[in-house]
């Protein structure tokens, strides 16, 4: 027993827990006292919580995107949510949330393979108008006139505004309405000229497609996928503007959903360019009413300066704030009223974990536990791990040949976990067997018919380039589709292919092609030696030479 | 530190007696009385000094392990020791067990820390000020279960004796207005206390398949931020229960304690080094004191669990570590293992003070 003033005892009371609890999905482990943090926003109490917009802001790596990307794969499976993925960021052409997207059942809308028609049919009358001024807006910020406007309301009641080539005829020569036709002309010019960017100028085929189709609003995820195009693009504001305004106006009016997502990628350029943002902000003051989450994913506060950043900040009543630097961390805190002892420790997260603030008081810091499957789905540093992988290859084929002829790697009968494996098959047949199979399930690589590999090199000797070139194109794609894109019989023939550049005279190419092959890894059957000499990987046969 | 030195900081007679002892007292004393009394009307034959001095000279006197005195004391002590007394956590009087957690952040935040040890601070002044003499008793658990996640269970237990003041349930609902400030509290009906079905000098075994054993915090560390529990508790852990038992004195007992204790300090101190920090400690306590704290007695216990004796010697080692380095001492309790653990459970609220573990 020991006998001590109360206000020195009072330290040694063991009530150090909290037992505050969210309803909704687990998202992770609590770093403060080690307890399971859950959150589902729509089913907290809107006492708590009065509106259900998330803000997650960290630097490269910090595990932003992967959080955001489990969260909503458990919202659409255990409480069947609905959302949409604006995507702008991803690695090997396509974009980062594809592989998660296509695991749902969802579908991967990839800009530029997808025309929209902004006056389409299928949209309302209000619709129209709205996103054609958002199109206008986005390219020319100061068309839009009070004249402009009414040019423009003129011409979408012309008939021939069934599509955007339409709308650009009916602004240039309008007919006789309330005002007469010259002054019409006169006054759509602006509009006009901003809608031309979309018609003749460089936005063309994203918008001025002549069919009435628009994207499924039944589907549990749908992905906008603006990866291919560059981050400084016109186009995507264009782009954002009518993904929002079908979101607003047929997804949300649709969809039967219980609850909806709108997850905005690398949201920073989308939030910058003021037409988007003006929509973005309205579907955030909107989204209680419409049974919206918006979940907004970008780097740092600071890009968006000091009034926007407030505004968002207030709007979004979850924030999660992952690893960022010290001077980025302050600002961010002081912006989204975090206490200092959260703040000190942003700079020093690991990844995966982030200081989650829920509501006015609630500050935690969480650290997002994956399932196996959540990992292989949210991986995205493929393109890290594969060079890598390739600098391992190339410090392998310098090594002595001695050492090359063995056996290497296994049978891979496992799977890289960063495969894309819910990826479209790239040979659209559909009979199975075991030819189309590739050989590594097999477990039995097939020989190389050498002779067709002869005759290409026969033909390039004798000075035939194009018809050398023809062949190995067909042999190659027949090898493709009877062993695989990435087999051995395959590989051969970019190998091929080189030694026919080299005959035409052109090392450059040739070298490029070797590469290629080398930077493809050492799983896949066959590896070249520096002296150009093919080994088969699972038997360690060397192959023919002339190959 | 603060070291537990039995009968050295806290003598005997304010630690407090039992009621048995507290009669045996007085009837040795009216006793001896009686004796002195007859003997100065009729003085006694002299043999009979030659008895006494004999008797006090075995009972007193008697050097070494061998003595006979010794051998009584110990061999009541393993006679009361073999069986845990139902009356050890059943004393009788009001007690009423909620589950208390503060609010989130709390712990984290030197600022709301600071703010709830305040408010921790004066309902402990709040609670020993409902009586005239020390008796109202506050237990507070922490238990943590650890596996991917980890789940606490905190509760703060307090015992009324029976006899102690005329309304304990007016104190029951006052101090319920003092916890409900300190953060969710909520009435809990504490679990049966496990049965022990097996014991060993290092652990004993309950009925529900756990192994335990049990320690009790001899020393706290010097000083600390504040800090100390949610660096002890909320570090990733295993499964364990800490438990600390409050006794808070009234005011005036507090001030004649710390009058006494500063007497006792400065009287046979010759270390100079010892002297100055028993003074620097006083001069605190005083400073409290004056601040409007008052004293409080506190008994820590902690407990760890294990699957199987290896498993639970295991977790003792690894608690002692972590005692370490929060310079917590231990001390393991060896043989009282089969009935310890009921320290860190709410029914270690009614301990009697000074009852032998």
């Amino acid at each position: 027993m020991i006998r001590l003033p109360t206000t020195h005892a009072a330290i040694t009371a063991p009530l150090v827990a909290a037992n505050t609890r969210f309803p909704g999905i687990p998202v992770g482990r609590s770093l403060l006292d080690g307890r399971a943090f859950h959150l589902s926003p729509v089913q907290t109490s809107a006492v708590l919580l009065p509106s259900t917009n998330s803000l997650a802001l960290g630097g490269l790596g910090s595990g932003k995107s992967t959080t955001a990307k489990a969260r909503i794969r458990r919202e659409i499976i255990e409480h069947g949510h609905q959302a949409v993925v604006i995507d702008s960021f991803g690695e090997d052409n396509s974009g980062e949330w594809a592989p998660l997207v296509r695991s749902l059942g969802g579908r991967v809308i990839e800009a530029g393979t997808f025309t929209l028609n902004p006056v389409s049919t299928l949209f309302p009358p209000e619709v129209r108008e709205q996103l054609v001024r958002s199109l206008i807006l986005a390219v020319e910020p100061g068309a839009l006139t009070h004249q402009a406007t009414h040019a423009l309301q003129h011409a979408l009641n012309h008939p021939k505004a069934t599509s955007l080539n339409g709308l650009v005829d009916a602004l240039i020569s309008p007919e006789d309405g309330r005002w007469p036709a010259a002054k019409l002309t006169e006054w759509g010019e602006g509009a006009a000229i901003g809608l031309s960017r979309y018609t003749e100028g460089s936005l063309r085929g994203l918008f001025d497609g002549p069919e009435a189709s628009l994207p499924e609003t039944d589907l549990p995820i749908l992905s906008f996928d603006f990866s291919h195009l560059d981050r400084n693009s016109p186009a995507i504001p264009s782009l954002m503007a009518a993904v929002s305004c079908w979101a607003e106006h047929v997804w949300l009016r649709q969809s039967t959903a219980v609850h909806r997502h709108l997850v905005l990628e690398e949201a920073w350029q989308i939030l910058l360019s003021p037409a988007t943002s003006e929509l973005i902000q309205r579907l955030l003051k909107n989204s209680r009413k419409a049974g919206l989450s918006l979940d907004v994913l970008m780097h740092t506060l600071s890009d968006l300066g000091e009034g926007r950043a407030r505004d968002l900040a207030r709007l979004c009543e979850i924030a999660h704030v992952g690893r960022l630097n010290p001077e980025e961390a302050a600002l961010v805190g002081a912006l989204l009223g975090l206490p200092a002892w959260a703040i000190e420790r942003i700079s020093s997260l690991g990844p995966g974990q982030a200081v989650w603030k829920v509501g006015p008081g609630y500050v935690d810091i969480v650290q997002t536990v994956l399932s196996d499957e959540e990992a292989a789905l949210t991986d995205t540093s493929a393109r890290r791990r594969m060079a890598q992988q390739a600098l391992a290859v190339e410090q392998d084929s310098t090594a002595p040949e001695t050492t090359v002829a063995g056996p290497i790697g296994e049978t891979g009968l496992d799977v890289d976990a960063s495969d894309d494996l819910y990826a479209p098959f790239t040979t659209a047949d559909d009979s199975w067997d075991w030819e189309s199979l590739p050989p590594n399930v097999i477990g039995v690589t097939g020989r190389f018919d050498l002779a067709r590999h002869e005759r290409i090199i026969q033909a390039a000797m004798d000075g035939r380039f194009s018809e050398a070139a023809e062949l190995a194109a067909v042999y190659e794609r027949e090898d493709i589709t009877a062993h695989g894109l990435n087999s051995a019989q395959a590989l051969a023939w970019w190998e091929t292919r080189a030694q026919v550049a080299d005959l035409r005279g052109e090392p450059g190419q040739a070298a490029q092609l070797r590469a290629t092959v080398a930077r493809m890894g050492n799983d896949n059957g066959v590896r070249l030696s520096p002296d150009g000499i093919a080994y088969d990987a699972e038997s360690g046969d060397r192959l023919p030479s002339d190959l | 530190m603060y070291s537990l030195t039995p009968g050295y900081r806290i003598p005997a007679v304010q630690r407090g007696l039992s009621r048995a002892e507290s009669l045996l007292t007085k009837v040795n004393a009216g006793l001896g009385s009686a004796a002195l009394m007859s003997a100065m009307i009729t003085p006694p034959p002299g043999w009979t000094f030659g008895a006494v001095g004999a008797t006090a000279a075995v009972l007193n006197l008697a050097p070494g392990p061998r003595s006979i005195a010794r051998w009584a004391t110990v061999g009541y002590r393993h006679l009361r020791e073999r069986s845990a007394p139902d009356t050890i956590a059943a004393q009788p009087g009001e007690i009423a067990t909620w589950a208390l957690y503060p609010q989130h952040g709390t712990m984290q935040d030197p600022q709301r820390r600071a703010a709830f040890h305040d408010a921790f601070a004066r309902a402990l002044t709040f609670a020993g000020g409902q009586a005239r003499t020390a008796g109202v008793q506050i237990h507070v658990t922490h238990h943590t279960t650890s596996d991917d996640y980890t789940d606490h269970t905190q509760t703060i237990t307090v015992h009324v004796p029976k006899g102690l003041i005329a309304h304990p349930a007016r104190v029951l609902d006052s101090l319920h207005g003092e916890f409900a400030a300190l953060g969710t509290l909520a009435p809990l009906a504490p679990e049966p206390l496990p049965a022990v079905t097996g014991r060993a000098v290092g652990w004993a075994a309950l009925d529900d398949g756990r192994f335990v054993a049990t320690a009790r915090i001899t020393a706290w560390p010097e000083e600390t931020d504040g800090d100390l529990m949610p660096n002890l508790l909320l570090a990733p852990g295993t499964d364990r229960s800490l438990a600390v038992l409050y006794r808070p004195l009234p005011v005036g007992l507090s001030r004649r304690s710390a009058k006494w204790q500063r007497a006792a300090s400065e009287a046979f101190t010759a270390d100079k080094v010892k002297q100055d920090a028993h003074d620097i400690a006083s001069g605190t306590t005083h400073g409290a004191l004056v601040q409007g704290a008052t004293l409080v007695d506190l008994d820590a216990y902690l407990t760890v669990f294990g699957d199987s004796p290896e498993s639970v010697n295991e977790a003792r080692w690894q608690a002692s570590l972590a005692a370490d380095r929060h310079r917590i001492r231990l001390d393991w309790l060896p043989g009282q293992q089969h009935r310890a653990h009921l320290m860190t459970t709410p029914h270690g609220a009614s301990t009697q003070k000074g009852a032998i573990l």
